[in-house]
């Protein structure tokens, strides 16, 4: 089928694009100034002892051999010794990251379902003052920082009205034997469901916070294209043969207007891991983009080569996610790319 | 034929609101079409065609506002509730977009969307069906309308069908179902001259065979001239000349008109057509009087002062002029 031809040649450009993105991270992982063995042993090490770290390191060696070096341990899934926890960094990514990835997943699902409900409500309610009320809401989405968000969904919900739990990914005490490290979905597979629902109400308002900003952008983006798109010509059309409010409103009418919305998805999946970062820190969560800063104010270059490599790695399939269903909405996507 | 009036419409006015104020478009349009009656709307573009149409449907766009009374079978176009609105829509009057590049959903098969249409009349009129009817009814549209391979074409979406097929298919959707009234916007302007020819045969047939009346809007004189029981001359909103095609084309009487039909290069070869100068009326603020009196040469003080009415020029030949006469 032609969704195939689409999926693939979609990947293959995705390994191009990984390749390049490698190149870039190793390059500037290596330009940064500061000598990175001095770093990790700190200033009173003699100097016998950082050059053998060096030569370790291989620091010593032509950059070109360093990067072929660094890409065939990348390849079995070695990214090296982090100088900051003195751990290797793929235990360390093997903890941070499904924390990361879980609250980003479901800020991505939130995001994408309320924004374009909440668009598809106002267009609906349009000129009323639900529609007004909404589009406040959506600017005040748009430009508030999600940590602003962070901090008023703890004192909201965590003090003032304490319904929802604050900090840390389940309550103390709780927990399941990791499989994915996703807590939710390793306690669903073990059949633990009163730690799934503790774990998910958790991740509710970190995850919610972290994803107003793309809320509101893709609530203004829905409601914008499909008020456009109900003065086209075949919306008109269409009304003018009959079809009915609802069929024209919640068919013809969503299905194309959609499209942007679920095109600045991609870009904004981006935006979700480096805003991750404020969440993460404000609610305590053991995250990846925590991590990540960590090693970059350390100059710990194999665990932040590892952290923006895994980064990159997420967003190009996300966006070959996000690709996917483009095409599967828009028939034009789909079959222009088949040819 | 029976001469049952079927449309009646009387003084109809319609306004766009546009940034720099209103804009009067149609200003007092009135005219009537009786049952199995062809009647043609000619005029040069930006004169308010497709703006009547869409006033006849009430599907206008969301800035603009229609006055005047569109007695549809006796019942008021823009007075009916959204039910009776809906039903004739579904089974009375149906309108040929101009457009065909944008009057097809880009995101939907053709199939899909002429079915929606299909459904749509069915289910109004109250007839039991399947989806297998549906295609069925669909598919003969399209060949109806010498599409190749409507099986295809069925299951293929507008961008990848070429200008001419998807006119076709505009035109399919509202000759699927039975229609009393068809609104033609421009139905052959990206069809080459044999289809187009044999297009009109189509529509020719179906006011044969089943009673439909039609207004065919266009440019050319030529296709009003062969296809066409009545012509109305229409210029900057207003309807300047009407009546029966061969008694107007015989004795043009507005000065448009004769403008209009100087225009049409002569097939004895005359050389080129001279064209109409000066520039179409501005709708923001239209004259007073005349709106082609800016553009007559053969206007004086009354033209500048007061609007002429459509008055009888001869055996059911209207004009609307301070000349006529002359
Ligand atoms: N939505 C709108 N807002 C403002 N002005 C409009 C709108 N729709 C049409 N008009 C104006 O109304 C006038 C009549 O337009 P209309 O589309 O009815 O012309 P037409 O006779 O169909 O022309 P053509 O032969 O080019 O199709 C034009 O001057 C056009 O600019
Ligand atoms: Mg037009």
């Amino acid at each position: 089928m032609e969704i195939f031809r689409f999926i693939c040649k979609r990947t293959l450009w995705s390994l191009v694009a990984l390749v390049g993105l490698s190149i870039i991270i190793f390059t500037l992982s290596r330009v940064v100034p500061g000598d990175p063995a001095r770093m990790a042993l700190g200033p009173r090490a003699t100097e016998e002892a950082v050059e053998a770290l060096r030569i370790e390191l291989k620091l010593d060696q032509p950059i070109i051999y360093q990067y072929f070096h660094w890409i065939a341990s990348v390849l079995k899934g070695d990214f090296g010794l982090s100088l900051m926890t003195m751990r290797s960094v793929t235990d360390d990514i093997k903890i941070y990251l499904p924390a990361t990835l879980e609250l980003v997943i479901v800020a991505a699902i939130i995001q994408c379902v309320f924004g374009i409900l909440l668009g598809v409500l106002a267009t609906a309610s349009q000129g009323s003052y639900m529609d007004y009320f909404l589009r406040i809401i959506a600017y005040i989405g748009v430009v508030t920082p999600s940590f602003v968000f962070a901090v008023l969904f703890m004192l909201l919900f965590g003090y003032k009205l304490p319904i929802l739990p604050v900090l840390g990914r389940t309550s103390v005490g709780l927990g399941v034997q990791p499989i994915t490290g996703m807590i939710v979905v390793d306690s669903i597979l073990r059949c633990d469901f009163p730690v799934a629902v503790d774990a998910f109400v958790h991740l509710l308002l970190p995850a919610t916070a972290l994803a107003m900003n793309g809320m509101a952008q893709l609530a203004r983006i829905t409601r914008s294209s499909m008020i456009d798109n109900s003065e086209r010509d075949y919306i008109v059309m269409e009304t003018a043969q009959g079809l009915s409010k609802k069929e024209i409103f919640f068919k013809y009418l969503l299905r194309p207007s959609v499209i942007p919305a679920v095109s600045v998805l991609a870009l904004q999946i981006g935006a979700l891991f480096a805003n991750a970062f404020l969440v993460e820190s404000i609610f305590n969560w053991p995250g990846l983009s925590r991590y990540g800063v960590e090693a970059m104010l350390f100059k710990d270059l194999n665990a932040v080569s590892a952290v923006i490599c895994i980064v990159g790695f997420v967003f190009i399939i996300a966006n070959i996610f996000v690709d996917i269903l483009v095409a599967i909405i828009d028939p034009r996507v789909r079959l222009k790319a088949g040819e | 034929m029976s001469s049952e009036v079927l449309l009646e419409v009387k003084d109809l006015n319609v306004y766009y609101r546009v940034y720099e104020g209103l804009m009067h478009v149609l200003d007092d349009v009135s005219f009537s079409l009786v049952e199995g009656e062809r009647l043609g709307l000619v005029g040069e573009t930006g004169c308010g065609k497709t703006t009547t149409f869409r006033a006849l449907l009430r599907v206008l766009d969301s800035n603009a506002s229609s006055k005047g009374d569109i007695l549809y079978k006796g019942c008021n176009v823009n007075k009916m509730s959204q039910t009776e609105l809906l039903n004739t829509r579904r089974t009375e009057m149906s309108m040929i977009f101009q457009d065909p590049t944008s009057s097809l959903n880009p995101v939907f098969t053709v199939g899909e969307q002429i079915s929606s249409v299909i459904r749509a009349n069915l289910q109004a009129k109250g007839i039991n069906y399947s989806e297998n009817d549906i295609k069925d009814i669909a598919l003969k549209a399209l060949s109806d309308v010498l599409l190749p391979d409507p099986e295809r074409i069925f299951d293929s979406y507008p961008f990848q069908l070429s200008g001419g097929m998807r006119q076709r298919i505009c035109i399919a959707m509202s000759v699927a179902t039975e229609r009393k009234l068809l609104l033609a916007d421009e139905p052959g302007t990206s069809l080459d001259v044999t289809i187009q020819a044999q297009i009109l045969g189509l529509l020719n047939n179906l006011v044969k065979t089943t009673g439909m009346s039609v207004i065919l809007a266009t440019h050319s004189l030529g296709v009003v001239r062969e296809t066409t029981d009545r012509v109305c001359i229409m210029y900057g909103g207003e309807i300047v000349e009407i009546g029966p095609t061969r008694s107007l084309f015989a004795n043009p009487s507005h000065p448009y008109t004769r403008a209009l039909l100087a225009c049409v290069p002569k097939l004895t070869g005359e050389g080129i057509a001279e064209g109409i100068p000066g520039e179409m009326v501005s709708y923001l603020n239209p004259p007073k009087g005349c709106r082609f009196q800016p553009r007559c040469s053969f206007c004086n003080e009354d033209c500048n002062r007061t609007k002429p009415k459509l008055t009888l020029y001869e055996d059911d030949h209207y004009v609307a002029c301070h000349k006529a006469d002359l």
